[in-house]
């Protein structure tokens, strides 16, 4: 661990302590600076295996444990806006770490970071190119050499990931075997104070976002700084009073990777996002159309599980939880974890119960899988059970 | 004796400033709220963000124009090529596409092919079996006739009845 940089001001702080105002003031000071001055951890650090690349997008593949190697690939999909190793910040706490350990061959997209070549990829192009090719060559890789039908996946969709996956399994059905939305919001009108941010009223998505270009992350920056802006005055607290503990820093350093690192967006997809989904909210009416055919959601009938977090601000709950009324499954789990956006996958709350909640429901749904499988006389050779591939 | 309010071991000094930053937290999250809640403002920050957006084209024309009379390469020109080399990766993607189903097929056709033929060879198993059964049958059929021939002469004439319901069992 790198020593703490010295203080300048370390002489004053006797002066000031105890004094509430001026303690919390000179902390966040100090907090300040060694955000400024202290490198960030290394992530990503779970053994993995790279299966494809097509353009920046990359797909990692976490083996599973052969001791407990159970079950259907799981895909996870993370936000485009964010780094894929969100989901891999701290290898004791990582979501695609804790998947491959609990026996999922567990498989993560990492969109990688678009350059102004790729600003006129749309959500058709994000959708039906980029994912498509992603998770037909996992159903490969999973399949192997022996041959045979394609196995479906599970998907994992995290935060804007999450309505990308339910989107896909609307589109493309025969691909999923189950989905797990996570913070993924379907309602953008209850999109919380984001969605206030570019209502159609504030924010003219044609003069603000040019489909030439990408969205600088500067904007993206100052648009999640102000989702919640005593946050940006909070956090410096919380690395001061980490500084004390080496572990406990790298942990709210990893954490800040999190916050700090986005990725800009490609213009074209922004704007048709930011259009159907915030200011016109079609998703659940079934009016949004991608390449010409329309994502009606009722078209998705394998096993749901959608996962909303009490204290989320980016995707408040109200906005994420319509997606369990909005399908045609008839296998759906509703949970509302008492966490917020980010510590739902980082920090303690994941290995305490999340992960072992997603390892359970993906263990229910492929044992589901492989008794009916097993009715319909085709488990043996992996066919699956509803008869679509 | 009942003490007096402003007894200074009653005052605590750290508690009262700790008191005074929690409120000042709470009433600036208010603030922000009400601030970032009001349509005034978003509507300013909306009008704002499209007025970097064009201000941020119109920067990067002028290097594009200046680079262009430097006859260098503008950031156009280098997104161009980069774009060029994305649709190229594109096609050969869209070709491996195209070969791993050819190959899906090929492999479903072989898999149905072996199948056909270890069919057909388990068939012609069951009619190599069948053809020796009959074989054997005729063989014994033939056998007990040139027994039947002999037999006049040995037992004096007298036919073989227990020996003639035997093949309707063997049957």
């Amino acid at each position: 661990m790198t020593p703490l940089p010295p203080d300048p001001l370390a002489l004053l702080r006797p002066l000031v302590a105890g004094i509430g105002g001026l303690d919390q003031a000179d902390r966040v000071r100090r907090g300040a600076s060694l955000l400024e001055t202290l490198p960030r951890p290394p992530v990503g650090l779970t053994p993995h295996q790279v299966i494809h690349r097509q353009n920046k997008l990359v797909v990692r593949f976490y083996a599973p444990d052969p001791a407990r190697a159970t079950g259907r690939p799981v895909v996870v999909v993370p936000s485009m806006i964010n780094r894929a190793y969100i989901v891999d910040l701290e290898p004791d706490r990582s979501l695609v770490g804790a998947l491959a350990a609990a026996g999922h061959p567990t498989y993560l997209v990492d969109w990688g970071e678009p350059g102004p070549e790729d600003a006129h990829d749309d959500v058709g192009h994000v959708l039906l190119t980029l994912l498509r090719r992603s998770i037909d060559r996992v159903r490969r890789h999973a399949r192997g050499a022996s041959g045979g039908p394609l196995p479906p996946v599970h998907l994992l969709g995290y935060c804007q990931g999450g309505t990308l996956s339910a989107m896909y399994a609307a589109l493309r059905p025969q691909d999923v075997a189950g989905l797990v939305a996570l913070n993924a919001p379907v309602r953008f009108s209850q999109g919380g104070r984001f969605a206030s941010f570019v209502a159609p009223g504030h924010f003219d998505v044609e003069q603000a976002i040019s489909p030439d270009a990408l969205v600088p992350v500067e904007v993206m920056k100052v648009a999640f700084k102000l989702l919640d802006p005593m946050g940006n005055w909070t956090k410096h607290l919380a690395i001061e009073q980490a500084s004390h503990d080496p572990k406990a820093l790298a942990r709210t350093l990893a954490r800040e990777r999190w916050l700090e690192e986005n990725v800009p967006m490609p213009g074209t997809f922004a704007r048709e996002f930011i259009r159907a989904a915030y200011q016109e909210d079609r998703l659940l009416e079934g009016s949004w159309t991608v390449r010409g055919q329309a994502v009606d959601l009722r078209r998705i009938t394998c096993p749901l599980l959608v996962a909303a977090c009490a204290r989320d601000f980016i995707s408040p709950k109200e906005a994420c939880l319509p997606l369990a009324q909005a399908t045609g499954s008839a296998d759906v789990t509703t949970e509302v974890l008492e966490t917020g956006h980010i510590g739902v996958v980082v920090g303690g709350f994941g290995p305490k119960v999340f992960f072992p909640m997603l390892d359970r429901w993906f263990r229910r749904v492929d044992g589901a899988w492989v008794a009916t499988s097993a009715k319909a006389g085709a488990g043996a050779g992996g066919q699956d059970a509803r008869g679509d591939l | 004796m009942p003490q007096a309010p402003h007894d200074a071991a009653a005052f605590d000094f750290g508690k009262l400033s700790n008191d005074m930053y929690q409120q000042w937290e709470q009433a600036m999250t208010a603030w922000w709220d009400q601030v970032l809640e009001s349509p005034e403002v978003l509507r300013a920050s909306g009008q704002n963000l499209s007025v970097m957006a064009r201000a941020r084209r119109k920067y990067e024309e002028g290097m594009d124009q200046g680079l262009h009379q430097l006859h260098l390469p503008t950031r156009e020109d280098l997104t161009r090529v980069a774009r060029i080399a994305t649709l190229l990766e594109e096609r050969l993607l869209q070709v491996e596409d195209t070969l791993l189903q050819v190959k899906d097929q090929l492999d479903g056709m072989e898999r149905a092919t072996l199948q056909a033929r270890v069919e057909a060879a388990e068939t012609r198993l069951e009619l190599r079996e069948r053809l020796a059964e009959l074989q054997a049958r005729i063989d014994r059929l033939e056998g007990r006739g040139a027994s039947v021939e002999a037999a006049p002469a040995e037992d004096g004439g007298k036919p073989a009845a227990r020996k003639r319901g035997a093949p309707g069992k063997e049957a």
